[in-house]
């Protein structure tokens, strides 16, 4: 009975190292994995709008949709849109659950120690949004005002860091919420994208834009060590920035085009 | 680029509705049978297998829903453990359902009076004996209104799953909020699909509990 529970023991352990020891083996090699298996994963949050959406027919769609279908396409494989919240994005990425992330995904020096990125594929620029009436010119007019963001992007970590002592930050889920604290005036201003923004404006015209706080430039993110695929994957991006293809796709979602996108 | 809020967005959440009603199935099945053992440990005359039982309640009661998901999705992940999304839920649920169907039960076989537990040992009935005629039967009507309480939160706190990836009714509610911008009608939707799951649950209770007193 001891023996059968000890053998028990020993056979779950070595079979949790010996998986183990297949992932380590894999990561590295995702670029083969997705060719042999003729389709890739993309992480994408479908409630980022308009990076990530739904279109009439509930189908995935939106600018990460349309960057992650250009891939898919080059690479001769198919495309699988994993829908995740925002603050799965990374370990999705990072435990294998998807080949890569391309997900509004702004770059910081933070999330660059968990997971790789591409060059950038567009830079967004972030800034305060509050009711036209409001006269928000600098970070130090939010002292004491209600400042809404939404969690886990790269707003909150502006704004987090940037923010003047006595500011209320207040965190929301999705930009949906963000955006609605905003209309029914929870808080006095929010911190969003330029595309967020344009969003707003073609819901309403009683808000306006204030002050950008920062560029932020979005890539897409891959695991740490999958060389082989960021390799590819910056290839790819140079041939669709200069084929034109990243900048239609910006046009048509975001609505604004970028004269340069960084390259590192 | 905004959607008008439409049938195909309420079509899209009864989808996300049936993830939620088969995730709560899930839970309540794994659930019970976690529990049915755990309340049989609790109740255990040896104190070894009592306290063991305390601890794994006390320890799962002490812990939110949402970090066990995720120890159990991506915490098996990081151990080399290939998990999809509904295993991960599966097991989360059941371990965290257990813990407090266990102490709801076992507070259950332990109100009914004492007086009945003597009764039944007078007549020369063994341990087991008692608990299946006796006890058993007494302690379910007691432990009705709770358990069914319980189930009810349980369908709610399926709306955690979307950290796993999973589709469920509060995030199709979500996708389509920030396709529309109409968080309001769309959350109030989803309000009302919730409900619709919930309250015949709750009158199919109350129902029972009459059954069961007469």
């Amino acid at each position: 009975m001891k023996k059968t529970f000890r053998n028990i023991v020993i056979g779950a352990t070595a079979l949790v190292l010996a998986s183990s020891a297949a992932m380590a083996q894999q990561a590295g090699n995702t670029l083969d994995t997705i060719i042999q298996r003729g389709k890739i994963i993309v992480g994408i949050s479908l409630s980022t709008p308009p990076y990530g959406m739904t279109d009439q027919s509930m189908k995935p769609s939106g600018f990460d949709v349309a960057i992650a279908n250009l891939i898919a396409k080059d690479l001769g494989v198919e495309l699988e849109v994993v829908d995740q919240v925002s603050q799965a994005r990374i370990p999705n990425l990072t435990t294998g659950k998807v080949d890569i992330v391309i997900s509004s995904l702004g770059i910081t020096s933070e999330r660059a120690k968990a997971i790789m990125y591409t060059n950038a594929i567009y830079v967004d620029e972030q800034m305060v949004i509050a009711p036209a009436s409001s006269d928000f010119k600098t970070l130090e007019d939010l002292v004491g005002k209600r400042v809404g963001v939404t969690r886990s992007t790269t707003n909150d970590t502006i704004l987090t860091e940037k923010a003047v002592e006595g500011t209320n930050i207040q965190r929301f889920d999705d930009d949906a919420a963000t955006n609605q604290a905003l209309f029914s005036g929870q808080v006095d201003a929010i911190v969003s994208g330029v595309a967020a923004a344009n969003a707003i404006n073609a819901q309403t015209d009683q808000f306006q834009r204030k002050f950008a706080v920062r560029q932020s430039p979005m890539g897409i993110g891959v695991r740490r060590g999958d060389f082989d695929l960021h390799q590819w994957l910056n290839t790819e991006i140079m041939l669709l920035w200069n084929s034109g293809a990243i900048q239609a796709a910006q046009k048509e979602w975001l609505g604004i085009i970028n004269e340069n996108v960084p390259r590192f | 680029m905004f959607q008008q809020y439409s049938l195909t967005h309420v079509q899209f959440m009864i989808e996300g509705l049936g993830w939620t009603v088969f995730l709560a199935a899930v839970a309540l099945v794994g659930g019970s049978i976690a529990g049915a053992v755990l309340t049989l440990m609790r109740v255990s005359s040896n104190s070894f297998i009592s306290r063991a039982a305390q601890f794994y309640i006390f320890v799962m009661q002490g812990t939110p829903l949402l970090v066990t998901l995720f120890i159990a999705y991506f915490g098996a992940a990081y151990l080399g453990l290939a998990t999809n999304p509904l295993m991960a839920i599966a097991v989360a649920f059941s371990f965290y359902a257990a813990a407090f169907l266990g102490d709801i039960w076992r507070g259950a076989i332990q109100s009914v009076p004492a007086g009945q537990r003597e009764g039944a040992h007078a007549l020369g009935l063994s341990r087991t004996h008692s608990m299946y005629y006796i006890i058993v039967p007494q302690a379910i009507r007691i432990a009705t209104p709770p358990t069914v309480g319980f189930f009810v939160q349980l369908i709610k706190n399926t709306s955690l799953t979307s950290i796993v990836g999973f589709t469920e009714l509060t995030r199709t509610a979500q996708i389509v909020s920030n396709a529309t911008f109409k968080p309001l009608e769309v959350y109030l939707t989803a309000a009302l699909l919730y409900f619709l799951v919930c309250f015949p649950l709750s009158l199919f209770s109350r129902r029972l509990e009459r059954r069961l007193a007469t």
